[in-house]
C-alpha cells in the first residue's frame, strides 16, 4: 500500500551497531575532563537539546530531535552514566518518542587511551534499538540516521580539541 | 459551527446534502456517525482490507482513509444507496444466490468495489476481477463464492442491459 | 482519527509556494492523502496545515509536449488516471503497466504521481518506472522554477530535493526511443512491494539484437536506482537469448545497496531482484521481438 509504517511491522524492533574511533588532539587527561562539561558534550550531539543534571555524573534528561522526510521525531531520553577516570564511560540511555511512543534504547561505552603524540583515541562500542512503530519506517532510515548523526557527533567532538584554545586553557 | 469548520456540499446516495464538518473529519466518520450509513465498516484503517470502499464520482475510495472535504460537491454511493424501491442492485442479488459471504463483514465493501468494476467494465474478465479485488480482504476466506457472484452478477447486469 | 488541522486551497503553484513559506514544519503539501493520512493517523507530523495542491490550476494536466518527444504528467495526475489514459498507454505503455500495478484500486483512485515520488516512501512502484525513462520533475520556488533529474530528485528514504519552500508542479518523461519494449514487473508478499523491476530495451532496426538496455531496480534499497553495469553487460546481447533467459541476470542485484526491512532481508532482496530482473528482460525482450 502506499502508506506509512503499518500493520505487521508494529512490534519489530530495529537493532544498530554503533562502533566509531575518534582522535583528538588532546590528552585523556584533558579529554576526560571536556566530556563531563555537560553542556560543551550535549552540543556536539547532533539534534540535542534540553539537557537536564538529574543527578551530577550518574543520571541526565536529555531529547534527540531529527528529520525523517517531513516529519520531526523527538525521543526524550533518560540517561544513565558509570564511569571509571580516565579510561571508561558507560552510558546507557532509554526513552520513547513523542509522536509514536515507540521505544528506543541504547547502550553504549566510551573508552579513552593515549594516541599519537599527545592524543587520545576515544573508541565508542554499543548498540541501539527501536521498536514499535518507529521501527516500521525501516532498518534503513533508521541505520542512515544514527550513522549520519554518529558521523556529526565524532567531528564535533574531535572540533572541540582543534583550536589549541581549549587545550591550552585546561 | 466552529472557526475551523467547513462546509461540505455533497450527494450522498442521491441526496443534496449541505454540513458542517472538521477539516480533519474521515469521511468513515461521517457516514457513520453523522448520517447513520453503517454499512461501510471500518477495520484496517490503512487501505488495505476493503471493508468501507465507497464510490465517490464512481471510483471506489477507502473511506476510512480519504478526509470528507474531498467530497465537496461530489457525489456519494455507499452500499445504503444501491437498492432501489425495495429491490435490491443485481450485485446485490447475485452475492445472495451464490453465498457470497459468510460474517458479511466485508460484504458491503465488497459489492461496492464489484459495483464499481462493472460499471466501468462489463465484461472485465475473471482475471481483471480477480486483480480488482485484491485490494478487498474477505477474513472468512469465502472468495469462491465471491468470484462467482461476480459472474452471476455480470451475466444479471447483461441481461437486464439487453432486456 | 486524525489530529485537528486547516485545509488551504492555492490556486496557482505560486500561491502555494508562499503557503509554505508561511507554515514551515507547521505545513505539509497535501494531494491524494494516501501516504500523508495513514503517516498523521500514527501520530507523524502533526501538521496544523494542509496544503490541498489538487486546487492548482493545471497540477492534473497529462499531455504531449508540444515538441512531441515526452509526456507531461501534472502533479496532481492519479496512479488510476496514469493507468487508462490512452495517451499513456500508447505512448508510455511501461508506465501505464506500473500504474495498473500499483497498490489496489481505490489507493490508485487517490494517490497522485507527484504525492508518491515527493513523499518518497522507498517501497514504492513509480520511481522505477520512471527512471528507464529518464524522467525528470518540474519544481515550483520562491525562487523561480527548476528542473532535475527524477535520480538526483530522489534523496533516501521519505526525502526528496524538494525544498522547503518548493513545489513538484509536473514530471516529464521523455517517450522511448523506436522499437522500444519494457516491463515492470513486482513482487511482495505485503501491500507494499519488496522488489519492483523495470527493464527498456531498445533493439537494433532488425529486432535481433539490443541497442540499448535501460534496468532500474527499486523497493530494495533508500531509493530506486539504474543498474549501470547491468546495462552495459547486456549490451549487443540477442533478443532470443533474453528471452530464453540471461544467464547472468541471478547476479543483476549484487551490486544493490539492499536494506533489511520487514520486507526481507539484504540477501533475500539482491537475490529476487536478480529473478525478477531476468523475468523482465525475457518478457521485454518477447514485447521487442513482436
Amino acid at each position: 500500500m502506499d502508506g506509512a509504517p503499518r500493520g505487521g511491522g508494529t512490534a519489530r524492533a530495529a537493532l544498530i551497531e554503533l562502533r566509531r574511533v575518534i582522535d583528538v588532539a588532546a590528552a585523556p587527561e584533558v579529554v576526560w575532563r571536556r566530556l563531563w562539561d555537560v553542556p560543551a558534550l550535549a552540543r556536539c550531539i547532533p539534534g540535542c537539546e534540553g539537557v537536564e543534571t538529574v543527578e551530577a555524573e550518574r543520571r541526565y534528561r536529555a531529547t534527540i530531535s531529527d528529520r525523517v522526510g517531513p516529519f520531526r521525531i523527538a525521543i526524550p531520553l533518560d540517561v544513565r552514566v558509570e564511569s571509571t577516570p580516565p579510561t571508561r564511560l558507560s552510558l546507557t540511555a532509554a526513552g520513547r518518542d513523542s509522536a509514536l511512543g515507540s521505544p528506543v534504547t541504547v547502550a553504549l561505552e566510551v573508552s579513552l587511551a593515549p594516541a599519537g603524540a599527545g592524543g587520545t583515541r576515544l573508541t565508542l562500542a554499543g548498540h541501539g534499538d527501536v521498536g514499535g512503530k518507529l521501527a516500521a519506517l525501516g532498518q534503513g532510515v533508521i541505520d542512515r540516521k544514527t550513522r549520519e548523526i554518529l558521523d556529526r557527533f565524532a567531528g564535533n567532538l574531535a572540533g572541540l580539541f582543534v583550536d589549541g584554545a581549549d587545550a591550552a586553557a585546561v | 459551527m466552529t472557526a475551523r469548520q467547513i462546509t461540505l456540499d455533497t450527494t450522498v446516495n442521491g441526496r443534496a446534502l449541505s454540513l458542517s464538518v472538521e477539516p480533519e473529519a474521515l469521511l468513515l466518520d461521517v457516514l457513520r456517525e453523522r448520517l447513520g450509513l453503517t454499512g461501510s465498516k471500518r477495520s484496517c484503517d490503512v487501505q488495505v482490507c476493503g471493508a468501507c470502499t465507497v464510490l465517490l464520482d464512481g471510483l471506489p475510495v477507502s473511506a476510512c482513509s480519504v478526509l470528507a472535504y474531498e467530497a465537496r460537491g461530489r457525489r456519494v454511493l455507499t452500499i445504503e444507496g444501491l437498492a432501489r424501491d425495495e429491490r435490491l442492485h443485481p450485485v446485490q442479488e447475485a452475492f445472495l444466490a451464490t453465498a457470497g459471504f459468510q460474517c458479511g463483514f466485508c460484504t458491503p465493501g465488497m459489492i461496492m468495489a464489484v459495483k464499481a468494476l462493472l460499471d466501468d467494465s462489463p465484461s472485465a474478465t475473471p482475471e481483471d476481477v480477480r486483480e480488482h479485488l485484491r485490494g478487498n480482504i474477505c477474513r472468512c476466506t469465502g472468495y469462491a463464492s465471491i468470484l462467482a457472484a461476480v459472474a452471476v452478477a455480470q451475466r444479471a447486469l447483461a441481461d437486464g442491459a439487453a432486456g | 482519527m486524525l489530529p485537528p488541522f486547516e485545509i488551504h486551497q492555492p490556486v496557482t503553484a505560486a500561491e502555494a509556494v508562499a503557503l509554505r513559506a508561511r507554515f514551515g514544519e507547521a505545513g505539509a503539501l497535501y494531494a491524494g492523502g494516501s501516504e500523508l493520512l495513514l503517516a498523521m493517523k500514527e501520530g507523524l507530523g502533526g501538521f496544523a496545515h494542509l496544503i490541498d495542491v489538487k486546487t492548482i490550476a493545471g497540477l492534473a494536466g497529462l499531455t504531449l509536449a508540444p515538441d512531441g518527444r515526452a509526456v507531461t504528467i501534472g502533479a496532481a495526475v492519479t496512479h488510476r488516471t496514469l493507468e487508462r489514459s490512452p495517451l499513456v498507454r500508447e505512448r508510455l505503455p511501461l508506465v501505464a503497466e506500473m500504474a495498473r500495478q500499483v497498490a489496489n484500486a481505490r489507493v490508485r483512485a487517490v494517490g497522485t504521481l507527484g504525492g508518491n515520488l515527493c513523499f518518497a516512501e522507498p517501497h514504492s512502484d513509480p520511481p522505477t518506472a520512471l527512471l528507464v525513462h529518464g524522467a525528470r520533475v518540474a519544481l515550483a520556488g520562491a525562487s523561480g522554477a527548476r528542473r532535475l533529474p527524477l535520480a538526483d530528485f530522489l534523496v533516501g528514504p521519505y526525502e526528496s530535493a524538494l525544498g522547503p519552500d518548493e513545489i513538484l508542479t509536473h514530471v516529464d518523461v521523455p517517450l522511448p526511443p523506436a522499437r522500444a519494449a519494457g516491463a515492470y514487473l513486482k513482487f511482495g508478499m505485503h501491500e507494499r512491494p519488496t522488489v519492483g523491476v523495470a527493464v527498456l530495451l531498445v533493439p537494433d532496426e532488425h529486432r535481433a539484437a539490443l541497442a540499448e538496455a535501460r534496468v532500474a531496480v527499486g523497493c530494495v534499497g533508500p531509493v530506486a536506482t539504474r543498474l549501470p553495469a547491468v546495462e552495459s553487460a547486456l549490451a549487443g546481447a540477442r533478443l532470443a537469448d533474453l528471452e530464453a533467459g540471461w544467464p547472468d541476470a541471478a547476479r543483476a542485484g549484487e551490486a544493490l545497496d539492499a536494506v533489511s526491512d520487514l520486507h526481507g532481508s539484504a540477501d533475500y532482496k539482491r537475490a529476487m531482484a536478480g529473478v525478477f530482473v531476468g523475468r523482465a528482460l525475457a518478457l521485454a525482450a518477447r514485447r521487442a521481438r513482436s
